[in-house]
């Protein structure tokens, strides 16, 4: 390596001498190459001298990526320039062959020239790429030096029994006078010099803060009030006034330190180690603030209905003050450590305090392990205290147990960094659980309709009750999603994960998941599904404006009209589909090839449906009937509605929905009582006596046809007198009327006026008629007669027609 | 018309999901009637890399240097688009 770093700059030197003159790619881009090398090999020296400092070693690490962009870009800037001295030289053209005639000196000049600066060019880009592999290197080195130093830390085993020395006391009490002495060394200059300034800050802070405190006290108190008085407040209601209760006081606190910090550090107040320390105690200070209203608002030991965990009376004051009591103790292990760092380390005085963090966290694990936090109620009167379920119990102890022993054994750095992550870690495992329980509440059925969001969402659109109820269930899965999208990264970079590896690995699950030789892209199916989904809603749009504006206006007759649009969307469809699936990365030749192998099934198994399709488009294309005809298929008669996909919908005239497959109404007879013109023809039969006078008869139908409004004059109506039957003589009136779906209607009205004008014109309708011959054997006619009569009255037809109005 | 909200809200949370992940690589296209192969170095890796005719590849997530065939050589940042032709680069 040292005889390459030395090689570079030998190059580097030669470049800087030789080409001082060249125009593009000058001095500037040499120097600035060879600075960075430069740097990357001090980067060098100093990872290898900060393999101690994890600090360091982030630190380096930051400033090396920082310079591996540099790099980049500093190669980024040099490359365009070589296509464009390609392309010159393609010009100027090769040098030519002997014999050829002589160039002028001025294209050899500048082939030399180009030719000369391309090989700079690429030589510098070299040796950047060989300062990006060197760079990468690096970073790796420094993330291997930062695990070593990790493990280190953490399998580092200390003598406990000599912490435990006179020493220890002489160090906590060398410390502490430290301290003070800071403190009063900085205090006495602060007072003689800065009393004015400091007061004035710190006063001019505590009153804008007061003044904040009054004011949201007016307008928020009844946000974060937790009525003590009320009956069962709803989840939402809880989870709401528990997240303002929790949030406004602990915004108010954290915005007065923050306010101070900066008032005392523009007024040049603090120091910088008073500053580091004052910091530290305002963060530590924030963080237990936060986490004991949190508490509060979870566990309200003193209103049950306020509590959002289901825990009992019992159990919700220990749970809150065991949390808040780890918490303590964890921050102030952090506070001891920022003074540690300022005012020198003693090993000793870690040592204890990292057993002491430890075994705190540990004792309080396991207390919190042995609660009983559940009550169950056997019988009305009798009720059991129960225990957390076993693997949470034992989970804790085994935490709590493990953190002692190994601070008992030794392992200091284990044990603080295992408590630090159960505190940390519970915290963020805590905020998610609330968070994807509020995901839940908002979620069911008709919760987000009483917040105040879905009322708002209610009067302000025009979504119906039920719609803000589904927009509920969107919100609670986006909820959730934010909950896992963040939690989730949080609890990784915790657990010692990079931010780069998460990305990575978030990316790589969106572009692509390898499942045997088949490699998937989440991200490419989703523009495949946006893709499809837009494609849709084109269509659709497209469509009504289609048949809204332009066939509207085109006189087209409706049937013609729905055909069109129905033809228009199977081809958006269509075409959203390939788009779609073009889009998810899925290749048509790929699809052909699937389609080939399973065509043979899909032709076994979809061959109704794939029939059904094609008799529909065929039905679009040929219209033999078409939406608002009338029409006899399947024995039925009925309104065609639509043509579907798949099948007609016919709606009878009771009302009734027909849906017959597309393929029956193209392979069975279909009667359509309207293609083409809706003329149609009623028929009604009637029979007259034999009495009446047939001529008469005849010309009277015609002329009550006639006389109807509705029957045509041309074809005219006329009249059949087609036999003669048992009881009469039977006619039919045939008429033609222009609307064959007033065809019931105008029969009905026929009949009437027939019945009507037969009455006053004397034409008799008669009943069927019978001759009843009587044979008799035997006994004498008169005497059959008289026992008939004596049985029943009964007429006896004798082909005379009785008279009605005997 | 729930319904329709419902979907246009779906739309635009994949929308904005895609976009989100869409991540800036550099795209190769070798317009030449042969094979060509690059050396690319990404990541401190250098790899040799085999782009048939008038084939595209995706390469570079984060930044990378490419040597042609004609032993030209170039810096990408990513985003970019380059075509080869007769073994030399044309970077857009």
């Amino acid at each position: 390596m040292h005889l390459f770093r030395r090689l570079i700059s030998v190059v580097l030197l030669v470049f800087v001498a030789t080409f001082a003159t060249a125009q593009e790619v000058g001095e500037e881009d040499v120097k600035a190459v060879e600075t960075i090398t430069q740097k990357i090999e001090q980067y060098a020296k100093q990872v290898e001298a900060a393999r101690d400092s994890d600090q360091r070693l982030v630190e380096l690490g930051v400033e090396i990526e920082a310079l591996e962009k540099e790099l980049f870009n500093r190669g980024v800037k040099l490359s365009p320039r070589l296509p464009q001295i390609k392309l010159r030289l393609d010009q100027i053209g090769p040098v030519p062959e002997e014999g050829q005639g002589e160039e002028p000196k001025s294209v050899v000049d500048e082939r030399q020239k180009l030719v000369e600066e391309r090989g700079r060019i690429n030589q510098l880009l070299g040796i950047l790429e060989e300062q990006s592999i060197r760079t990468n290197q690096l970073t790796d080195t420094i993330s291997e030096a930062r695990r070593q130093l990790f493990t280190d830390a953490l399998s580092r085993r200390y003598d406990i029994t000599e912490a435990f020395s006179t020493e220890l006391f002489t160090d906590v009490g060398d410390s502490i006078t430290s301290l003070t002495n800071r403190i009063h060394s900085w205090w006495q200059f602060t007072w003689r010099f800065k009393s004015q300034n400091a007061l004035l800050g710190l006063g001019g802070v505590i009153a804008l803060t007061l003044l904040a405190l009054l004011g949201l006290r007016k307008i928020f108190s009844g946000w974060i009030y937790r009525d003590p008085n009320m009956v069962d407040p709803s989840y939402l209601t809880r989870l709401t006034t528990a997240s303002w209760y929790t949030i406004l006081p602990t915004a108010l606190t954290w915005l007065f330190f923050l306010l101070t910090y900066l008032v005392m550090s523009f007024l040049g107040v603090l120091r910088d180690d008073i500053g580091q320390i004052l910091s530290t105690i305002f963060v530590c200070a924030a963080i237990i603030i936060l986490v004991w209203r949190l508490t509060e608002a979870i566990f309200a030991p003193k209103l049950k209905q306020w509590r959002l965990i289901d825990v009992s009376d019992h159990a919700a004051r220990p749970l809150k003050t065991f949390v808040v009591l780890m918490v303590v103790v964890s921050t102030a292990d952090v506070l001891v450590t920022q003074i540690n760092s300022i005012i020198g380390t003693s090993v000793p005085v870690t040592i204890v305090k990292s057993l002491f963090t430890a075994i705190a966290v540990g004792l309080l694990l396991i207390s919190i392990a042995f609660l009983k936090p559940f009550d169950r109620y056997l019988d009305d009167q009798s009720l059991v205290k129960v225990a957390w379920p076993r693997t949470i119990k034992w989970l804790l102890c085994f935490a709590g147990a493990g953190l002692i022993i190994s601070a008992l054994s030794g392992y200091i750095g284990f044990s603080r960094f295992v408590a630090q992550q159960i505190v940390v870690t519970g915290a963020v495992i805590a905020t998610m659980y609330l968070g994807i329980r509020t995901a839940r509440a908002i979620s069911e059925e008709s919760a987000f309709v009483e917040t105040s969001l879905g009322k708002k969402f209610l009067h302000n659109s025009r979504l119906t009750e039920s719609g803000v109820d589904q927009l509920g269930l969107i919100v609670g899965f986006a909820v959730t999603a934010l909950v896992l999208a963040v939690g989730l990264p949080l609890l990784a970079l915790m657990w010692g994960f990079q931010w780069l590896d998460i990305e990575r690995f978030v990316i790589s699950a969106f572009t692509e998941i390898q499942i045997g030789s088949i490699s998937l892209s989440i991200s490419s199916i989703l523009i495949g599904v946006v893709l499809f989904s837009l494609g849709l809603l084109l269509t659709r749009y497209f469509k009504s404006w289609l048949d809204g504006n332009i066939l509207s206006r085109s006189r087209m007759d409706p049937g013609a009209r729905s055909s069109i649009t129905t033809a228009v969307g199977y081809i958006g469809v269509a075409i959203a589909g390939l788009f779609g699936v073009t889009a998810a990365g899925i290749e048509l030749s790929q699809l052909a090839l699937i389609a080939g192998a399973l065509s043979l099934g899909i032709g076994f198994g979809l061959q109704n449906i794939v029939s059904n399709f094609v008799s529909g488009l065929i039905l679009l294309a040929e219209r033999p009937f078409k939406a608002g005809d009338i029409v006899e298929a399947g024995g039925f008669t009925g309104v065609v509605k639509v043509v579907k996909v798949r099948a007609t919908e016919i709606e009878t005239f009771d009302k009734k929905t027909l849906v017959l497959p597309n393929s029956e109404m193209i392979n069975s007879a279909v009667i359509n009582w309207m293609h083409k013109t809706a003329l149609g023809r009623v028929s009604v039969a009637v029979g007259v006596s034999y009495d009446s006078d047939a001529q008469a008869v005849h010309d009277l139908l015609i002329e009550i046809a006639k006389d109807h409004p509705r029957v045509l004059a041309n074809p005219e109506p006329f009249v059949d007198f087609y036999n003669f039957g048992d009881s009469a003589l039977e006619f039919e009136l045939r008429a033609y009327i222009a609307d064959v779906g007033f065809s019931v209607g105008v029969k009905t009205e026929l009949r009437i006026a027939i019945h009507q004008r037969f009455k006053e014109q004397g034409i008799e309708i008669p009943f069927p008629q019978r001759d009843v011959n009587l044979k008799v054997v035997g006994d004498s006619v008169s005497q059959v007669l008289g026992n008939a009569a004596q049985a029943a009255p009964t007429v006896i037809k004798t082909g005379k027609t009785p008279n009605l109005d005997d | 018309m729930s319904s329709k909200i419902i979907k246009t809200v779906f739309i635009a949370g994949s929308a904005i999901m895609v976009t989100a992940f869409a991540a800036s690589a550099a795209s190769i296209e070798n317009k030449d009637s042969s094979a060509h192969t690059l050396s690319v170095t990404e990541d401190g890796v250098k790899n040799e890399i085999i782009i048939g005719a008038n084939e595209i590849v995706t390469i570079c997530q984060s930044g990378c240097f490419i040597t042609m065939p004609n032993g030209d050589r170039a810096a990408l940042s990513g985003g970019e688009s380059v075509q080869i032709v007769d073994g030399a680069a044309i970077i857009n």
